[in-house]
């Protein structure tokens, strides 16, 4: 079996498919993730292609149509449990955080 | 207002520098239209402040009738984020914003070096290995040459300045792969720690680059004036016309199918086999017009020509020469009686290696007059003088030719060896000489052996004076 190729995801990956979890395309992902973090992250074009390329290969998103030149895609339960996965990653990390400040202090 | 063309002369990996350079031309008022392996295309504007991101993209290809749906939807999203497409070259494509902060193209480091990687892999490293097999090939034919026939390969400029050239190419090609994968596996280091591409830009790295250039374009240079110098015209043309012929052929073939709207897989297909044709059609080409028109001979020096019947009802053109040469036929037998005489002279001068050959021939006839050849090699290493003398002095296995040593006082020599054939118990000495003097080598074939007056007189000719020869 071929290697998962992400094992965690950055905060453009997480952002990304945070987006599809209503159909949208490309360019559409680029404004919101821009707007949901206030301009704290962006993605850049080209890294956007190549991760929707690499998200639709894993199998974490689907090409759901295409009009206008335009493609739409949306998460799938694969992405929908990574995206889960990491977001219990993320509290975990939290969580130990603020528990091991609260001995210190 | 007007295009104009510049030279671009970067490697396919340089992304920092290209958009370096475009940002100062546009600064200058020179803005990219299109590009090419070499020459690129700029509109003449006002000068402008620029910004240009270099990207690869793997679909891309120069086959490609039109950009791909992908590379539409790659397009599409530079676009919403104030990036216009320029132009591309292969995988490479180049876009530009006149947004003063325009967002980064790549914002995830780990993901813009594995695509890099990626497209090299697909196209820069495969055309540099390539590069490399071929001329590792020819160096390895090269190699063998000079094995084989080390004399004539050390006395030729043209043999030791393609050897040269083969070898130089390897050499870039293999410290440019090798920089590339030093910049991959460091870059990849950094970006698995959480850091960024390592800058892919140092000046060593540029200065070697046009080092490099130059030297091979004196080196091409050099071998075209010898060329020009020493042989016919026909050639010349034949070897200069060759390249511009080739790539006319192939990169007509390739605009014209993407004209028509061929598919990338069948221009592919079709402008590679009409390479290979054009290439195999020039080769029989040369094969067939060689002879024909005597391309090869040299025809810069006065001849005149004799038409000789070699055998009843067979008529040849020969050529006959009147060089001026330091030793001849009258020389050693006294007067002959005979017009049909082609001296030639040829020298070459190597770093290597100075040789001149000289020669008296004729026809071939019945009861000839005898003939002359020699050669004086004047070696410019002590290394180069043990190739020559072991090469000349060489026995070969299917010949029953042996060699005799001569005593040094007859020529005066460090050593002198004669051939000889065995037969009946009975040395029958050919007439061939190798004579090896402190600075010089000389190999005399008479077809007879010397008399003491004849060696006398040889000396005199070859040897007396330092000036002599």
């Amino acid at each position: 079996m071929p290697r998962e190729k992400y094992q965690t995801l950055t905060e453009q990956m997480f952002y990304i498919l945070l987006c599809l979890q209503s159909e949208c395309c490309g360019v559409d992902i680029m404004k919101m993730v821009s707007e949901m973090t206030e301009q704290r992250v962006t993605v850049g074009p080209g890294t956007l292609y190549t991760l929707l390329d690499n998200f639709v290969s894993q199998g974490f998103i689907t090409l759901t149509n295409i009009e206008n030149r335009k493609k739409n895609y949306i998460i799938t339960d694969k992405g929908r449990e990574m995206l889960e996965k990491e977001y219990i990653r993320l509290h975990k990390l939290t969580e130990d955080y603020e528990r091991f400040m609260k001995k210190v202090i | 207002m007007k295009n104009t063309k510049r030279l671009m002369l970067m490697n396919y990996n340089y992304y920092k520098e290209i958009e370096q350079k475009l940002e100062l031309y546009a600064k200058k008022g020179l803005v990219l239209e299109k590009m090419g392996p070499y020459l690129w295309t700029f509109k003449k504007t006002e000068p402008q402040n620029l910004k240009y991101t270099v990207t690869y993209f793997a679909e891309g290809s120069v086959f490609n009738p039109h950009p791909t749906d992908n590379q539409q939807t790659y397009f599409d999203y530079a676009k919403a984020a104030g990036w216009d497409f320029v132009c591309e070259y292969n995988q490479m494509q180049i876009f530009c914003s006149s947004l003063e902060n325009p967002p980064e193209f790549e914002t995830d480091e780990k993901e813009k070096l594995e695509n890099i990687h990626k497209c090299m892999k697909k196209s820069f490293v495969v055309s540099q290995l390539l590069m490399l097999v071929v001329f590792a090939l020819n160096l390895f034919l090269r190699l063998n040459s000079l094995k084989r026939n080390p004399t004539d390969f050390l006395s030729s400029n043209i043999d030791l300045a393609t050897f040269l050239m083969f070898f130089c190419i390897i050499l870039y090609s293999s410290y440019t792969l090798i920089n590339y994968y030093m910049w991959y596996n460091k870059s990849k280091k950094s970006v698995d720690m959480g850091g960024s591409i390592i800058e892919n830009f140092n000046k060593t790295r540029r200065y070697f680059d046009i080092g490099y250039l130059i030297f091979l374009f004196s080196l091409v240079g050099y071998m075209f004036i010898h060329l020009l110098t020493n042989t016919a015209f026909g050639i010349i043309a034949l070897s200069v016309v060759q390249l511009p012929l080739f790539a006319l052929i192939f990169w007509g073939s390739i605009t014209l199918l993407k004209r028509r709207k061929i598919s990338a897989n069948a221009n592919k297909i079709i402008s590679i086999s009409l390479l290979i044709i054009t290439g195999v059609l020039y080769l029989g080409f040369i094969f067939y017009s060689i002879p024909r028109f005597s391309f090869s001979e040299r025809s810069n020096k006065p001849y005149t020509t004799v038409d000789w019947e070699v055998y009843e009802g067979m008529t040849r053109e020969y050529r006959l020469y009147s060089d001026k040469i330091p030793l001849t036929c009258e020389d050693l037998y006294g007067h002959i009686d005979f017009e049909y005489y082609s001296y030639e002279a040829d020298v070459e001068d190597t770093p290597m290696l100075h040789r001149s050959h000289y020669s008296q021939t004729r026809p071939p006839m019945k009861n000839a007059p005898p003939k002359l050849e020699y050669s004086i090699y004047k070696p410019k290493f002590e290394f180069v003088k043990n190739i020559v003398v072991s090469d000349l002095t060489k026995l070969e296995d299917w010949s029953d030719r042996k060699l005799e040593t001569l005593d040094n006082a007859i020529f005066s020599t460090e050593k002198a060896y004669a051939f000889y054939y065995e037969e009946a118990n009975e040395k029958l000495f050919s007439g061939e000489y190798i004579l090896v003097f402190t600075d010089k080598i000389i190999q005399i074939d008479a077809e007879t052996s010397f008399t003491d007056e004849q060696i006398e007189i040889i000396k005199n000719k070859l040897l007396s004076g330092n000036n002599k020869v």
